[in-house]
């Protein structure tokens, strides 16, 4: 469970909020989709649960534990992160970079390569072929699978996933977003998803959390909001697509 | 052996050939890997602190721009003669290529990279060696490739201040003028400078296309350069316990001729008549790198003139007599540096005038007061620098009143030609040139006592004689046996004839049945 209260962050010494005032609770094995525009601090509240920015004001609870009391690095490796923007390692085989927390917590050769190639699989990559191939090897697509890979490396209770699918074609996204459904059917992990595209929120999420300025709009199921919109935002947000959206939530169910 | 072909003389040479080039690869090796071990954490932490930057940017590059004879000359209080000092200066010479290259390649790290190896997990150290390092290596080494290649040609340098490799051929080969023994050195560097540059290229590559990053590969290469590494300590460690078991007696020379040839009488006598270990170090720089290595006692024995010792090391300045000269500069060496001038061996190279002898005869010419009457028809040729020195025109000037018809500066080896072709009529050679006697010239007597005297003698540090007396025995013979007339065969012998110094020294030996 991950719960967060009042918290805020800002920049320039609170000129200006980037998350302001955001309450929410991310409960155990549910997915909680972040869903707002370019620039509404979805990142930035990811980055604050797993400490890689620090709070400016609130709190974060992981189990009922202040992050404070954590050590970052270790918090880092206790909780799985999919990178907007993928960010594999270059130099390191497929292979390797799926493994690259495994490393960092000193398992073996033969464990780290055993477990990359159970991920690979996982992820519906053939180890095979693609274990010792380099990321510029890769496709977009088989990239993004790559990362969550990586994500799940140590076999985290949490997931962070920031805009995976972002830069994707909708077929590909099709797929990775049922790849993900599956995988979460399978693990039942406590995953926060990012996306700004509604489609996706409804398709993925549990609940739906709407940002927008760095405030949070409303929270609930897809239908909930869909139905009850809070604000003048939540409500314009869906109005253009209320139908296709209505139309997904119940092929969702 | 000037027809020899050049198989056969890089086949006569080939073991001297594979011992200076294994002492360049050592050189190059060594000093290679402490400008890495100091260079690369150096580029990392401008990388990191900025602070720093500017300051360390700085000095790495003032270290680039002095000349390197000088960085090799201000090591030598430190660091002594040797393979110490010329790594040290190759290694200080590298710092700035490889220091710009990993700050270079720490930079060009994707943020990408940087902000996933954070999000995983990675502490600051882990973050450095798996991601930063590994990504900026091909930018790192093309760096170690410049500095590889400044480093190959700063080594035959080394030769100056005795740290072997192939300068010493170069360097020998400059001062006897003999163009083969240049070409000797200066082959073989130049291909090492290819090859490696050949093969870091080929890292480089390798490593950028990221190929390298696959576990077997990366372990062939971490196997290979352990081999070279452990060959290279064993043939280090070899030399060193080789060496220990026996006495070392070092005999330095420097750079010309007449130096070689007698280094070659004392290390072959004291080769012969004992069982030291006597190593020859026939290309020190300079009388001040010499001196100061002899101070150390780094060096044993060597060649020196009084003169030189009176004006350049001493700072004297008052001309005496030869043998007041002799009187002073050994008591001066013994008082202050501890080394033992053994008895004069007998000639003296000193500047002088010379005239053909066929003009001597047609004027009456001994001395250099007999120029007089005839100085508005004479033109000198002399070595650059004649005309404002005080032991040159000026001196010429002020003690002989001796105004020339015209002055030519040139190169000595020039001179002799223009003398004898009757371009000059007068030429400033040095009293034991093996071209006087050859070209027919004839010294002109300096009666009023113009010229410092420059008599040689063998010099020996004071505590090599103490524990081991019989050098100064074994050496003794050659006082006074080589005259102005014999030293200049032998350096014809050497310069004209290009028999090799080791040779004449050898035949002068057997000749006076001294081996
Ligand atoms: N290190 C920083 N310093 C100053 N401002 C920042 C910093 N990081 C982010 N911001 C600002 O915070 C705001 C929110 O950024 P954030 O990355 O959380 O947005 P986002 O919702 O993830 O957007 P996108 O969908 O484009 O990724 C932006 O206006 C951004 O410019
Ligand atoms: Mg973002």
């Amino acid at each position: 469970m991950i719960k967060l209260k009042n918290v805020a962050k800002t920049y320039d010494d609170g000129k200006t909020f980037v998350v302001k005032d955001v309450s929410l609770t991310v409960n155990k094995g549910e997915t909680l989709v972040l869903l707002g525009s370019s620039g509404s601090g979805k990142s930035t509240t990811l980055k604050l649960i797993n400490r890689l920015t620090e709070l400016s004001a609130g709190d974060i609870e992981i189990n009922g534990q202040d992050i404070k009391s954590f050590d970052p690095i270790s918090l880092r490796r206790s909780i799985g992160y999919v990178f907007q923007g993928i960010g594999l390692f270059p130099h390191m085989t497929i292979a390797e970079n799926v493994a690259a927390v495994l490393r960092i917590l000193n398992y073996s050769i033969a464990e780290r390569r055993d477990q990359a190639y159970q991920l690979l699989n996982l992820v519906n990559l053939d180890p095979a072929k693609f274990a010792d191939r380099f990321p510029h090897e890769l496709s977009g697509g088989q990239q993004q699978r790559v990362g969550v890979a990586r994500a799940l490396a140590a076999d985290p209770h949490f997931l962070l996933m920031d805009e995976p699918f972002g830069a994707l074609d909708a077929i590909t996204r099709d797929d990775l977003q049922a790849e993900v459904l599956r995988l979460n059917q399978e693990l039942r992990k406590t995953i926060v998803f990012v996306t700004h595209d509604i489609f996706e929120a409804i398709r993925l999420g549990d609940r739906i959390a709407v940002l927008h300025q760095g405030q949070l709009q409303q929270i609930g199921t897809s239908h909930d909001i869909l139905a009850n919109p809070a604000t003048q935002f939540v409500e314009d947000l869906f109005a253009k697509s209320k139908m296709q959206c209505a139309n997904l939530i119940e092929q969702e169910k | 052996m000037s027809d020899m072909s050049l198989i056969h003389y890089v086949a006569a040479h080939s073991v001297e050939l594979l011992e200076k080039t294994y002492q360049q690869c050592y050189l190059v090796g060594f000093s290679m890997l402490f400008a890495i071990v100091i260079g690369v954490p150096f580029g990392i932490g401008i990388a990191y602190f900025k602070r720093i930057r500017g300051p360390v940017l700085w000095f790495a590059n003032i270290l680039q721009t002095i000349p390197s004879l000088a960085l090799l000359t201000f090591l030598l209080p430190v660091f002594g003669i040797g393979a110490k000092p010329a790594i040290t200066a190759l290694a200080l010479y590298a710092l700035l290529p490889i220091i710009r290259s990993t700050y270079t390649g720490i930079q060009s790290v994707p943020e990408a990279s940087l902000n996933a190896a954070r999000g995983l997990g990675f502490t600051r150290w882990q973050r450095m060696w798996l991601v930063e390092l590994p990504l900026a290596l091909p930018i790192i080494i093309s760096g170690v490739r410049i500095a590889t290649a400044i480093s190959v040609g700063i080594a035959t340098l080394a030769a100056f201040i005795g740290a072997g490799g192939l300068g010493d051929f170069i360097n020998q080969g400059l001062a006897l003028n003999n163009m083969r023994l240049v070409m000797l050195g200066a082959i073989p560097a130049a291909i090492m400078a290819l090859v490696l540059d050949f093969m870091l290229g080929y890292i480089e590559k390798k490593l950028s296309m990221r190929r390298v990053a696959k576990p077997t590969r990366r372990r062939n290469i971490i196997m290979i350069m352990t081999c070279v590494l452990l060959i290279a300590f064993a043939g280090f460690a070899y030399s060193h316990w080789f060496t220990k078991h026996k006495t070392r007696i070092v005999v330095a020379t420097k750079q010309f001729t007449e130096q070689f040839i007698i280094g070659q009488m004392i290390s072959q006598l004291l080769a012969a008549k004992t069982n030291f270990d006597v190593v020859e170090k026939p290309n020190l720089g300079t009388t001040a790198i010499i001196t100061q290595a002899m101070k150390r006692g780094e060096v044993d024995i060597y060649p020196e003139y009084t003169g030189t010792a009176y004006l350049l090391v001493l700072h004297k300045k008052k001309i005496l007599t030869p043998k007041a000269t002799y009187d002073f500069v050994k008591k001066a060496y013994a008082q202050r540096y501890g080394i033992q001038w053994l008895k004069p061996l007998g000639f003296d190279n000193t500047q002088a005038l010379a005239v053909r002898q066929a003009f001597a005869n047609a004027y009456q010419l001994k001395t250099i007061s007999n120029l007089l009457p005839i100085e508005s028809q004479l033109v000198i040729g002399a070595p650059p620098g004649f005309i404002g020195r005080p032991d040159g025109y000026i001196g010429l000037k002020r003690v002989y009143h001796l105004h020339f018809g015209a002055v030519r500066e040139m190169y000595p080896s020039i001179i002799y030609k223009a003398i004898v072709h009757k371009k000059v009529n007068v030429a400033m050679v040095y009293t034991t040139d093996g071209r006087i006697t050859a070209d027919h010239l004839l010294v002109l007597k300096d009666n009023k006592h113009l010229f410092p005297p420059y008599d040689a003698a063998i010099l020996v540090r004071k505590a090599t004689l103490k524990a081991h007396p019989q050098i100064a025995k074994i050496l003794a013979p050659l006082a006074g046996l080589i005259t102005n007339k014999i030293m200049q065969t032998m350096n014809y012998d050497v310069d004209i004839k290009k028999q090799s110094p080791a040779y004449v020294a050898k035949e002068f030996l057997k000749q006076h049945h001294l081996i």
